[in-house]
């Protein structure tokens, strides 16, 4: 024993250390994927209008609206199109610098479309998601949203916001139309129309329904969508102002700002029992209310300091305080759906620009520079991006940019101006 | 007595057994004062960018200016002068210096005898030397990962040292070169992964693991994809190797 004890000592590890190398910096750019065209499994060739091309083209665009994939060109793809399952030759996509790979096969059998996609690694040399869709060919753009979305969490955690839509305003001479868009820009539709002014349209949480104020009967007052059915109902109709704002986060509570009580204050309306309960009570105008995304505390601007400033208070009107203390004219704030940060639209320099501020008040950032007229933002249900109206070439239109200013890109003009967007939960696809 | 010593050497752990104990015990105190310092944190060495720095002198070249001066000096001084004199032709060809010691100044004869003998004894350089150290320098100054063994050079194991240093600047510079990260996944500024990388004799890239978690499956994910991405490397100097990799960013 005592020899096997010796025996250990001497095997002993030496002592001698492991050199290690620092990097740092690294290139910050976004993920690279290759999308060939799909292939059919029917073994047809494609036809004169190709329909796997179409397919891998529009989910490249649905990637490229993302702020974390860059597609890379066909023209730059050694792979000829397309090989059979099994066996994808990954050093063929290594060599063109991409990191990720989708293929596609579609076939149709008798009425049904199968789509099967599959999202490998590339440097790994293996499969990440492999997903198979049926349904009709109508439905093939849902099936790549939805497939876009799969991916997208797979590579960065969240972003499957492909089955979103954007409502906004439209004002055209007299005309002033709601008007609602999908995220990619595509299926677009008139929710409302009218000859009166319209404004702010809101989301409720489920989606099912769509708030906004209308001056069609003289007055301005609140109304609401049903999405389902198509119908509308009046839900405030006080004396004075009745302005929509935010629903709260159980969908049972919306807030309004109404002038029925002397001034503009806020006022808390429970949408089943039609209860009525006023937030502030001071003589300034307290207006654009929005709810936190845990329900607890409510952001609104207020004139109280002389100008309009944002505050914060708790959802049952107490504990008050002023968070914005930079510029003059600070309105339109919208809370994160991550809870940390508030953006509103802010007077710089005689023009307007998108900041965002942290819950505490610090980390003030402005994430608009240019000159035109940057306002009413509003965040995606995943907060990793915000809508907002902005003025170019004469006329205002919708933007989408990410939650740091980065990746700005036009989501729609009109013909006219396009104001208020609201951007609406995440739809069941 | 006698009874004593038969009950201590009975059924129950007498003298022996005891003595056996307590010399257990004893190994153990001492292999835990020899080895504890090795499961001590071993102290880690961190590399940056690597910059290659010799010292190096051209002995022949820097002598070749003042050995005329010296000489002079001190043969006036009256000391033999030690420093070769450069001289591209071999002494052979030199016309015999003809002296003739004169009786009356017998100091300066024997000054001018040792240093014909001095330089009799330290034959001059030859031409082709000066050349081979001054084309070994500049290549020994590159980082390259071969490196051409030079006669100016350390021999041995620093030598391989170097080597050694301008192999992991070349990972470093390969291996930063394909670290890349989208934006908007990364919040933090104070977030570092680690990585373990064992590189085969051939440069294939044997296996990576991440040693230490950044917390953020995304970086992790991106710094083992550089890694990959750099694969297959130059083989290293030496046998097969191991090296750790700090990520920050």
């Amino acid at each position: 024993m005592l020899t096997v004890y010796l025996l250990c000592a001497l095997y002993a590890s030496p002592v001698w250390s492991k050199v290690y190398l620092d990097i740092d910096s690294p290139t910050w750019q976004k993920y690279k994927i290759a999308v060939p065209d799909f292939s059919n499994s029917n073994g047809k060739k494609g036809t004169a209008e190709n329909p796997g091309a179409q397919l891998a083209e529009h989910l490249s665009g649905l990637f490229r609206i993302t702020a974390f994939l860059n597609v890379i060109d066909k023209k730059a793809y050694l792979e000829p199109q397309q090989p059979d399952a099994g066996n994808v030759a990954f050093a063929d996509w290594l060599a063109i610098g991409a990191e990720y790979l989708v293929q596609g096969r579609f076939q149709q059998q008798g009425s049904e479309f199968i789509l099967d996609c599959r999202l490998y690694d590339v440097v790994k040399g293996e499969a990440i998601i492999a997903k198979k869709y049926r349904g009709k060919a109508v439905e093939a753009k849902a099936m790549l949203r939805r497939f876009a979305g799969e991916v997208l969490v797979a590579l960065t955690g969240e972003g499957d916001i492909f089955n979103t839509r954007l409502a906004f305003v439209m004002k055209k001479g007299k005309a002033v139309d709601i008007l609602s868009i999908n995220y990619d820009g595509t299926d677009f539709f008139r929710e409302k129309e009218g000859k009166n002014i319209l404004m702010s349209p809101r989301w409720s949480p489920d989606g099912r329904y769509l708030s906004f104020t209308s001056f069609e009967q003289g007055n301005p007052d609140v109304y609401i969508k049903d999405m389902l059915s198509n119908t509308f109902s009046k839900i405030s109709s006080f004396p004075g102002i009745n302005l929509a704002g935010g629903w709260s986060p159980d969908g049972k509570t919306v807030l309004l700002t109404l002038s029925k009580d002397g001034n503009e204050e806020i006022y808390k309306l429970d949408y089943t029992s039609r209860s009525l309960q006023q937030l502030t009570t001071t003589y300034s105008i307290d207006v654009s209310p929005t709810w936190s995304p845990d329900g607890n505390k409510i952001a609104f601007v207020s004139n109280r300091a002389g100008n309009p400033q944002i505050y914060i208070m708790d959802a049952d009107g107490n504990n008050v305080r002023r968070l914005t203390w930079e510029g003059n004219y600070n309105t339109s704030p919208v809370w994160s759906p991550k809870g940390d940060r508030i953006a509103y639209e802010s007077r710089v320099n005689g023009g307007f620009q998108i900041c965002t501020i942290g819950t505490d008040g610090d980390g003030l950032k402005q994430l608009t520079t240019d000159g035109s007229e940057n306002k009413n933002p509003t965040w995606s249900p995943d907060g990793r991006y915000l809508a907002f109206s902005k003025s170019s070439e004469g006329r205002k239109k919708i933007y989408i940019m990410t939650a740091t200013g980065g990746n700005v890109r036009l989501l729609y003009e009109g013909s006219g101006d396009c104001v208020s967007p609201a951007w609406s939960p995440r739809f069941k696809p | 007595m006698a009874m004593a010593g038969r009950n201590g050497g009975g059924g129950e752990p007498g003298l022996y057994g005891f003595l056996f104990l307590s010399l257990l015990a004893h190994l153990l105190v001492l292999s835990l004062l020899v080895f504890s310092p090795a499961l001590l944190p071993r102290p880690k060495l961190t590399f940056g960018p690597v910059y290659d720095v010799q010292l190096v002198s051209m002995p022949e070249s820097s002598k070749e200016k003042s050995v005329g001066a010296a000489a002079a000096r001190n043969i006036l001084e009256g000391l033999p002068s030690r420093q070769p004199i450069l001289n591209k032709t071999s002494m052979d060809n030199l016309p015999a210096v003809p002296i003739h010691p004169l009786q009356t100044r017998k100091t300066v004869d024997s000054r001018m005898v040792d240093v014909l003998e001095a330089l009799k004894k330290n034959p001059p350089p030859t031409a082709p030397k000066p050349l081979v150290s001054s084309s070994a320098l500049p290549e020994a100054a590159r980082l390259k990962a071969e490196q051409t063994p030079s006669p100016a050079a350390p021999s041995g194991d620093a030598e391989f040292n170097a080597r050694q240093r301008s192999y992991y600047a070349l990972i470093w510079t390969r291996i930063k070169g394909l670290w890349t990260i989208p934006q908007g996944l990364v919040s933090q500024k104070h977030i570092e992964a680690v990585v373990n990388v064992r590189i085969m004799r051939d440069g294939t890239i044997a296996g990576v693991d991440l040693e230490k978690s950044s917390g953020n499956r995304y970086y992790d994910d991106s710094v083992l994809r550089a890694v990959r991405k750099a694969n297959p490397l130059p083989p290293p100097p030496g046998d097969s190797l191991e090296v750790g990799i700090n990520f920050r960013p």
